[in-house]
């Protein structure tokens, strides 16, 4: 008898939890939003000089596992999406972005410590650079 | 009875709140924009996931007042299916993201991944282990003593490892407000342990009790009556049972749960009735009178005390008996008249524990026992075989719908005489377990 209550116990609180998470889930993503959330990247124009260093780059972002907290047409963390970044960023800018300077400055503390433990090469990071630039 | 329901609906209550307040505090205040459905929901299950897992170290603090309405037989039952829909949740979490968006997950390689990462993947695994340890202890061959401390340690563990990889991946609680809700929700589970870990078995240690007297019993069980040395001691309800710590100290966590089988009206000499089938049951019959030993309870809600009724039925298996013992010794001392009966099941006739003390009882009690064995001897002219429906059904009296019962034995007798009874029509409100091999 009191197992049985028990079960309905845990029963009640299992599904509140679970509904309380679609909750959370459905409110951060109502559908009329969730369509474009994911548009692919427009094709990349490479020209065909960069092309070679544009797929270094490529496998320096796979290598790092920058998709861990980052995606690319959907691919990835989509925290922090990288489609565009190209027409949205400087070069000189996503160097900075890449590797922040120690100075204080507009980036976060957070971000300072996640790119703080890339191992990137001076060529690699052109790499990438070249790599996101041509992300438009 | 009103008043143990509306306080088991408060308890009921406060747990929810535990489990859905940090969902709760992910869903107020600022939140970073949408990442998906899929995404959004392995995450708020990681939180729940995490935050059940926080409460099950309350369910298992043993809040006597907490427990009370429930029995803290039925609250271990319910940790323990928490327990697994916990880590559903959070081996969900881990799953989701896994189909939905592998890429995110990084190298599993822990030289190259980042500690956080890391930090969630081995907090996947302790709490796997914390599940099969815990659901499979008896067929893994782990002894009792040692699963309870890897239990405690593992669980720690993992919790810790979880909350770095929250802290670490730093999403949901990177908005003022909600760290220091979510820190002080962690804290309070590590001042809990601190509670259950240190404070109680240093309150016990203040508290010693004194051997008296280790009596043999039929069947291989032993009787052992503790005395408080040098302070109050403890009142109990009859059936209930309480944790007892022997030739150990009270921080080593070598307690075993034992029913009381002495009257509760004479809490000055306590008594367990112990049968030796364990490794730590085995040491009883070589404890000497003068030994230390400590008591954690008492605990439970199988107890004549919490119904008023015409009459009881006890239906006892074994050593199933020790509790019940308990119930009848304490209504004798308080002359108790309403019609009592005992049905007592046995392998043997020597193997019949309190035969004679039943005896005695019967000239105080208004109780009629009847004895079932399963291999009778040639002599034997009472009841054979198992409790059975048949035999239920003609020993049980006409108002057996008005009165409660008391079942306390192995788990398989137990089912078949709640079938039985339900087979009788007798309401299952009325019928009362005692769960074991659960703590």
């Amino acid at each position: 008898m009191r197992e049985k209550w028990a079960r309905r116990i845990a029963l009640l609180s299992g599904g509140l939890v679970v509904a309380l998470a679609v909750v959370f889930a459905y409110s951060q993503n109502p559908p009329d939003r969730s369509a474009p959330a994911h548009t692919p990247a427009a094709t990349p124009v490479t020209p065909a000089a960069d092309s070679v260093l544009v797929e270094l780059g490529q496998r320096v972002y796979a290598e790092q596992d920058c998709a861990r907290c980052h995606s690319i047409a959907g691919r990835g963390n989509p925290r922090s999406p990288l489609d565009g970044v190209g027409a949205r960023l400087s070069a000189a800018e996503i160097r900075r972005w890449i590797a922040p300077s120690r100075e204080p400055d507009a980036l976060s503390d957070s971000f300072q410590a996640r790119h703080a433990n890339l191992t990137l090469t001076e060529p690699q990071r052109e790499a990438l650079v070249a790599y996101l630039r041509n992300l438009r | 009875m009103m008043k143990t329901f509306f306080s088991g609906v408060v308890w009921i209550g406060i747990y929810l709140a535990l489990v859905l307040a940090p969902l709760l505090v992910l869903l107020i205040g600022p939140m970073p924009p949408g990442a998906g459905f899929w995404w959004d929901l392995s995450m708020a299950i990681g939180f729940a996931g995490i935050a059940m897992l926080g409460v099950q170290f309350v369910l298992t603090a043993r809040f006597r007042r907490a427990s009370a309405p429930f029995g803290l037989d039925i609250l271990y039952y319910f940790h323990r299916t928490m327990a697994i829909f916990a880590f559903v949740l959070i081996c969900s979490h881990y799953l989701l993201i896994r189909v939905v968006n592998p890429d995110a997950l990084g190298t599993a390689n822990p030289l190259t991944a980042p500690w956080y990462m890391t930090s969630g993947r081995a907090a996947l695994l302790c709490f796997a282990a914390v599940i099969v340890t815990a659901v499979w202890r008896k067929p893994l061959g782990i002894p009792y003593d040692a699963w309870r401390l890897a239990h405690v340690l593992l669980t720690l563990m993992g919790l810790l490892l979880a909350v770095g990889h929250i802290e670490g991946v730093d999403y949901y609680l990177n908005a003022p407000g909600k760290r220091p809700l979510w820190i002080a929700f962690t804290l309070s589970w590590v001042l809990l342990i601190v509670y259950v870990r240190a404070f109680k078995p240093w309150r016990m240690r203040k508290t010693p009790y004194r051997v008296v007297d280790v009596k043999p019993e039929t069947g291989n069980t032993w009787t052992l009556a503790l005395q408080a040395d040098g302070h109050a001691g403890l009142r109990f309800q009859p059936g209930q049972f309480a944790w007892l710590t022997l030739r150990a100290s009270p921080f080593a966590l070598k307690e075993h749960p034992f029913s009381f089988s002495s009257s509760a009206e004479r809490p000055q000499r306590l008594e367990f009735t112990i049968k030796d089938r364990g490794d730590f049951t085995r040491t009883v019959p070589t404890i000497a009178a003068g030994e230390v030993a400590y008591l954690d309870g008492p605990y439970g809600a199988f107890s004549v005390d919490r119904y008023a009724a015409p009459g009881f039925v006890f239906i006892a298996g074994g050593v199933g008996i020790a509790p019940i013992m308990s119930m009848l010794r304490t209504l004798a001392d308080r002359h108790d008249t309403r019609p009592l009966l005992l049905v007592g099941a046995n392998n043997r006739r020597e193997g019949i524990i309190f035969r004679e003390a039943l005896e005695d009882l019967q000239k105080r009690l208004s109780l009629r026992v009847v004895h079932v064995l399963e291999q009778p001897g040639a002599d034997w002219n009472g009841e054979c075989g198992v409790v059975t429906q048949a035999l239920l059904e003609k020993t049980l009296p006409e108002n057996r719908r008005q009165l409660e019962y008391f079942l306390c034995g192995p788990k398989p007798m137990t089912l078949c005489v709640e079938q039985a009874l339900r087979g009788l029509r007798v309401p299952l409100g009325r019928v009362h377990t005692e769960l074991f091999d659960l703590a």
